[in-house]
């Protein structure tokens, strides 16, 4: 009847056979594909960085070149500054002159 | 650190790397597999070894690791292939039964940690306290595990001689 020691020593003498410059060889590909696909943690935050300042400073600068009102509408902002003024001059032609003069 | 120590690590220690991590599968294709991986993770990790324990002792760890994370990767893939085999989705392979496989048998009944103990006492004749640097476990649990393990692979070898 085979035993433990038996069996272990069948354990120890089975050996399979390899090609380790083969192996060597796939290895070398997996690092390299690994390589391709791995960007440096590094790079990433730097890319990052500069695409939040780059996206940051185009909504600034087009904020610059727009004309906006209070309520960010243009015409809100023509017509609510003139009322706002109160001119005598646009009373006169918006509220009827010659009736008031009357 | 460079392709050229990875190469000289590689050719040092591809032996024993071979000898323990084939005895972990059957199929030779899987056995490649995972030396393939073994070595990967060792490149990997090569640049953060600061040699706190021998380059042995690191790569025997790495070995190990994953091994039995391959082991718990295959049994996943057994249990979908079972389930789809089972709808009829998928059909299931039979593997040939193969001289790895009757003399690997009585491992199969352990479980990861303590196939790697008997692989490395037994069969690699490591020393306890080596194999409880690799396993990074106290020498008391590698002592315990040792002692199951052999009663599981003693009755495993009369009943598989039975057959």
């Amino acid at each position: 009847m085979k035993d433990y020691n038996q069996y272990i020593n069948e354990l120890k003498g089975f050996k399979v056979p390899v090609d380790y410059n083969q192996q060597y060889q796939k290895i070398d590909q997996k690092v390299s594909i690994s390589r391709f696909f791995t960007i440096p943690k590094l790079s990433l935050a730097i890319a990052s960085a500069a695409l939040a300042l780059f996206l940051g400073f185009f909504v600034y600068s087009n904020s610059l070149y727009q004309p906006t009102s209070k309520n960010g509408e243009l015409l809100v902002y023509v017509f609510d500054t003139e009322s706002e003024e109160s001119s005598p001059v646009i009373d006169y032609i918006f509220e009827g002159g010659e009736e008031n003069e009357k | 650190m460079s392709n050229l120590i990875f190469s000289e690590v590689y050719t040092a220690h591809k032996g024993r790397v071979w000898s323990l991590s084939s005895r972990y599968v059957k199929l030779q294709s899987d056995k490649e597999d995972l030396l393939q991986e073994v070595f990967l993770n060792v490149h990997k990790a090569l640049p953060r070894f600061r040699g706190e324990a021998s380059l042995e002792t690191w790569i025997y760890r790495i070995t190990v690791n994953t091994a039995i994370n391959y082991l718990k990767k295959q049994k996943r893939h057994q249990k979908i292939t079972q389930v789809l085999g089972g709808l009829r989705i998928m059909d299931t392979v039979e593997v040939a039964e193969s001289v790895d496989s009757t003399i690997l048998k009585p491992l199969e009944k352990l479980n990861p940690q303590q196939r790697t103990i008997i692989l490395l006492s037994d069969v690699e004749e490591k020393a306890l306290d080596e194999i409880a640097e690799i396993l990074q476990v106290p020498v008391g649990t590698v002592k315990s595990n040792l002692h199951r393990a052999r009663e599981i692979v003693k009755k495993e070898v009369i009943k598989n001689e039975g057959l």
